[in-house]
């Protein structure tokens, strides 16, 4: 550490002199990041077919499909009748 | 209908010299801001909230020869205010190669009170003339180099009385 008290005054203000990142850099980042993305996709789905509006819908539904499937595999229990039921009380 | 794109002229023209300006002032505000409260994060405040009142004044300071002195003093009282009500905690360590002593001097410079901080920052940081830091707090040349002598006086004190 300096001991010259003015010199470490100098260093100081010298390290706030370095340039300042804009406040909202990240959110412009993100920003843009997302809308490229979503251009990407539009490009991608409108070179597939010839109305873009429908390959959407459809990209959609098979999204929400795929989602939905792992519950869909469960089967739901077999439905037990009583007469089957192990109980202590004949 | 001539009066109307005549005035339509002069708005755009009015829209177009604000734009410009404060482009060409931003950073700079931003980093006279950033030398008086030590915490870019108030800086930016500091210096939205004078470049917002720019704008609001628009038509009178397009008028005035230097609408940047203009700038330079509410600058430096947003960032004064700060100070004062210590909003802007000092939590930014300078990017200088030694950390402790750039907290060394952020914690001498608060015990300071802000008329001394801001005459540090605008003469040793910003390195402004004294005809200059004069202008900015409409205060002679003289009262400049005696405030600033105390101010650095009070600053080896408080040094010394850190260490």
């Amino acid at each position: 550490m300096n001991r010259d008290p003015m010199q470490a005054l100098e260093n100081y203000y010298a390290g706030l002199r370095a340039p300042i990142k804009p406040r909202r850099s990240y959110d412009l980042l993100i920003g843009s990041s997302v809308g490229f993305a979503a251009a990407l996709f539009v490009a991608f789905i409108s070179s597939r077919g010839a109305d873009p509006a429908a390959s959407v819908e459809q990209e959609a539904t098979a999204r929400i499909q795929f989602q939905l499937r792992p519950y869909a595999e469960v089967q739901p229990p077999a439905p037990v009748h009583h007469s089957e039921r192990t109980s202590w009380r004949v | 209908m001539e009066k109307t794109l005549v005035l339509d002229g002069l708005l755009r023209r009015r829209a177009a010299g604000l734009e410009q300006f404060l482009a060409k002032h931003r950073d700079p505000m931003r980093r006279l801001a950033r030398s008086i409260v030590g915490n870019a994060d108030a800086a930016e405040d500091a210096a939205q909230e004078a470049l917002l009142q720019a704008s609001r004044h628009w038509a009178e300071l397009a008028t005035m020869d230097r609408p940047d002195l203009w700038l330079r003093r509410v600058t430096i009282r947003r960032a004064v205010s700060m100070l004062e009500t210590r909003h802007a905690a000092m939590d930014e360590v300078a990017d200088t190669r030694d950390q402790t002593e750039a907290l060394a001097v952020q914690h001498t410079l608060a015990k300071l009170t802000p008329d001394m901080q801001v005459l540090l920052a605008l003469a040793v940081g910003e390195r402004w003339s004294y005809g200059e830091i004069g202008q900015a707090l409409e205060i002679p040349l003289g009262t400049v180099a005696s405030r600033l002598n105390i101010a650095k006086k009070a600053f080896r004190q408080a040094w010394g009385d850190e260490r």
